[in-house]
């Protein structure tokens, strides 16, 4: 009788144990250190100048402030640019001076003293000095000027407005201390000095990044004490710490299934906050078989970017129509498109294509590759497509640095490409299809396909077979209606001469314990991961 | 056997010469830009031809080489191209988990496989024979680090016994033997099964031999005939093997260290290898090689502690 009794208790408090969800308390718990997992081996730079990998950046984020912001959980929404680091500013009549009022009494970390116009002047100006990456979104930047030690002025060779995007909490805008950068050396590369609710713990190479909280952080001190980054590149073993608790948040596996599973699990994920990165296929018109257009309009009817959605999931994969992605100022979306812009998959059209264009038995093409899985993943659906039109793609792997310079170099006639930019149809235009972005100029960024310096449709001609002048144009028209008239006739443009395919924006999947309290709705984030402030905290479970 | 042991350290001189010489140069040879993997893709022109010239990558090749064999005779290592942190002092943090982890695996195979031998040995063609052989079979197929994966889900996920992450606390014994126990398992039991069908077969071999039968009809008990009599030559080729083992384990644990978040250099090199860090792969080779070459040495040695009648001069 007392055995079944027992027998009974357990098997309700086991029912109890599976069954019953877990409650979370809004009370903070008392041990407030969060475990965030990085899917890199490790960081190349916490130095924001140059720390450009989706791995670095939510350490970044979190050590430094800029001059204006985007409130976090709203981040590329321009019309919703705050205060930050500078109480107010103020912008000439001719657009082209920007003052900023800085807040009196922010201090750096690690008793770097306070934040002064100089160190805002040695911010920015230490870009192009050093050669940082972030240096081309400042070239038109004549002279910044310290009129006091919390004044500052932005003297601009051009009108520019979208010039406030560029001083936020994004990329190159991050204030760092002058004092730290010249004490520290070649030391601040890994161990930066901000002003942001966290600051450097400690850096174990190939182990963790640790950060501890600012005590004297401006907006209020942060209620994490510590936030340990361990670096986690295998999928399995992070998921299985996410899931046990070890671990509170991190990357994971940009499929559908695992957001399946994860979801399953006791992890809150998210994928819809944050734009996703855009992925093309470059096209080296400059070279054959892409100089000739009916072969890289074959090749885009070749493309089902239907399946790709399908491959990755819904959730996380949705076909791209337009060479810059939607959420961008100035995006165009397939409704906007005319029919024949759309290109829908048409293996037939684009056999035919390929035979007018003298490749009746179609094409052998080789590249390199990254061996990353978001390069090399989407590609190998892409060459099973292609296959099924007489197109074979030979690749060869390579390590993904590798593979940077080479297509930096010229190399490839064929570029896979993943990014996400500021969320501005100008910057997409700018660094994949100016001509002076064009890949071994001086000015180059990323335009492998050469496009504005080439004959695009064999007319003899390069007249008219460019964006150059829609773009240059918008990025000094004040009328954001005209702006977006001119966008959207370069991406037209570049729908007819077909640089590059657009195949798909992918959204990256990023989990979290139910019991991490970020201090914001995740509606819209610009980098790969979350953003932690002085509001994120652990709660009691 | 002191002059042996000169004689066998002054010989690793010349051999880890060769080796360092083999992976400076074919590191050199290899595609990639350690300037473009320290500053990134979106690195300026100048920003990288400055890098290469400041880290001395423009040198002539032949420069390069002497100026790392001067350092490494004075001990130096080098610094880090990719984090500019002393390459001796990154490897002396990851060392001791490295050596902890490759020895506790070899320890592990040790404790599971030499048992689970004997007894196969003893009972060979019966049903603890076949299980025996089918465990070690599945030991052997199964990558170490899925059978980490299957560890952490059972013992640490669903039983919550282990921690999942991490190398355990510095200075804190406990801590580190607690993080040690699944990584050293999900190692261990992959080498256990080798050293199991070793010592299986060398048993075997050696209990069919004629003074394994004399002392048998002497009366020696079956125990003694075994423990006394067999055991000790059967575990001479087993002997060997681990000492193969230990340097076959610190090569393999990185996936290990990865799984399980561990530090170490397996860990380091990788990561090394990636970012084209030409100091600090030289210098983890450096040390990797002079291990396996101790461990060698050791390994010889000890077959005259199994062995009195081999003599070293």
């Amino acid at each position: 009788m007392v055995r079944r009794i027992l027998f009974c208790i357990m098997l309700i408090a086991l029912s109890l144990t599976i069954t019953s969800p877990m409650v979370f308390s809004a009370e903070p718990a008392e041990k407030q250190e969060l475990y965030y997992a990085i899917s890199g081996r490790d960081i190349r730079s916490a130095d924001p100048a140059f720390g450009t990998s989706s791995v670095e950046l939510p350490i970044i984020y979190s050590m430094f402030d800029a001059l204006v912001r985007y409130p976090p959980g709203n981040e590329g929404n321009m019309e919703a640019i705050e205060a930050d680091l500078a109480e107010k500013w103020d912008t000439s009549d001719d657009g082209k001076t920007w003052t900023f009022y800085l807040r009196k009494g922010v201090k750096f970390h690690k008793g770097y003293g306070e934040l002064t116009a100089e160190d805002v002047k040695f911010t920015f100006d230490r870009l192009k000095e050093e050669g940082a990456p972030w240096a081309k979104d400042y070239k038109n930047v004549a002279e910044i000027q310290i009129v006091d030690p919390n004044t500052v002025k932005f003297q601009l060779k051009k009108l520019d407005p979208f010039f406030l995007s560029k001083l936020t909490n994004f990329h190159g805008g991050f204030i760092v201390s002058k004092k730290a950068r010249i004490k520290l050396g070649k030391q601040f590369k890994m161990e930066p000095v901000g002003t942001g609710p966290f600051e450097v713990g400690e850096y174990r190479p190939k182990d963790r990044y640790i950060l501890v909280r600012n005590e004297n952080y401006w907006r209020g001190k942060p209620i994490l004490k510590k936030i340990i980054f361990p670096f986690m590149p295998d999928i399995a073993s992070r998921t299985l710490a996410m899931q046990k608790g070890e671990v509170q948040m991190g990357p994971g596996k940009n499929d559908e299934k695992w957001v399946t599973v994860a979801r399953k699990s006791n992890l809150i994920v998210d994928v819809e906050f944050q734009m996703g990165a855009a992925s093309w296929i470059h096209m080296n018109m400059a070279r054959k078989p892409f100089n000739d257009l009916r072969v890289r309009q074959a090749l885009m009817y070749a493309t089902n970017r239907d399946e790709f959605a399908q491959f990755f999931g819904a959730t996380v994969a949705k076909p791209l129509y337009s060479h810059v992605p939607p959420g961008a100022f100035g995006a165009l979306t397939k409704d906007d498109l005319p029919a024949d812009l759309q290109y829908p998959y048409n293996p037939e059209k684009a056999k035919k294509l390929l035979a007018e264009a003298g490749y009746p038995k179609g094409l052998n093409i080789k590249m390199f590759l990254s061996e990353k899985g978001s390069y090399m993943t989407p590609m190998t659906v892409l060459q099973e497509q292609w296959r099924r039109v007489g197109v074979n793609i030979e690749f060869q792997t390579v390590d993904h640095p590798t593979y940077h310079s080479k297509i930096r170099k010229d190399e490839n006639t064929l570029i896979w490409y993943n990014a996400t930019r500021t969320p501005i149809a100008g910057v997409y235009m700018t660094q994949w299809f100016h001509s002076a972005s064009i890949v071994g100029k001086k000015t180059a960024i990323t335009n492998f396909s050469h496009y504005g310096e080439v004959d695009v449709n064999g007319d003899g001609s390069t007249a008219d077979n460019s964006i150059d002048e829609l773009v240059d144009n918008a990025a000094t028209e004040l009328d954001r209606d005209v702006q977006k008239k001119l966008y959207a006739e370069g991406q037209m443009r570049l729908l007819r001469d077909l640089p590059a395919v657009p195949v798909k924006l992918q959204r990256y999947v990023f989990a979290r314990q139910k019991y991490v309290d970020l201090g914001y709705e995740p509606e819209n984030c610009m980098i790969y991961g979350y953003h932690l402030t002085e509001k994120t905290r652990l709660l009691k479970h | 056997m002191f002059k042996y042991i000169i004689r066998r350290i002054l010989w690793m001189i010349p051999t880890l010469w060769f080796i360092v010489s083999i992976v400076f140069f074919a590191m050199h040879l290899l595609p990639g830009d350690p300037a473009i993997a320290i500053l990134g893709e979106y690195a300026t022109a100048e920003a990288l031809a400055h890098l290469r010239e400041e880290l001395g990558l423009n040198r002539p090749l032949l420069l390069q080489y002497a100026s790392f064999l001067g350092g490494l005779v004075q001990g130096d290592l080098g610094i880090s191209l990719t984090n500019n942190k002393s390459v001796t002092q990154l490897i002396l943090r990851m060392l001791p988990y490295s050596i902890e982890l490759a020895l506790s695996a070899i320890f592990v195979s040790i404790v599971i496989g030499i048992p689970i031998g004997i007894v196969s040995a003893l009972k060979r063609n019966k049903f603890i024979d076949y299980a025996g052989r089918t465990l070690a079979l599945l030991g052997f197929s199964t990558p170490s680090f899925y059978l980490g994966i299957l560890l952490l889900l059972l013992f640490s996920l669903k039983l919550d016994l282990f921690p999942m992450i991490g190398g355990g606390k510095e200075g804190d014994l406990i801590s580190r033997l607690h993080h040690l126990v699944l990584p050293a398992l999900s190692l261990g039991l992959v080498n256990a099964s080798m050293v199991m069908r070793m010592t299986r077969s060398a048993l075997l071999e050696t209990m069919g031999e004629d003074y394994i039968q004399t002392a048998r009809s002497k009366g020696l008990k079956e125990m003694r005939v075994i423990a006394k009599h067999a055991l000790r030559n059967a575990l001479i080729p087993v002997i060997a093997v681990i000492g193969v083992y230990v340097g076959v384990t610190m090569g393999t644990a990185v996936l290990t260290e990865i799984v399980f978040n561990r530090p170490g250099i397996g860990k380091l090199l990788v990561g090394a290898v990636y970012n084209r860090d030409y100091p600090t792969i030289q210098g983890t080779l450096v040390v990797f090689a002079a291990f396996i070459a101790i461990v060698n040495l050791l390994t010889d040695l000890s077959y005259g502690v199994a062995d009195p009648r081999i003599r070293y001069e």
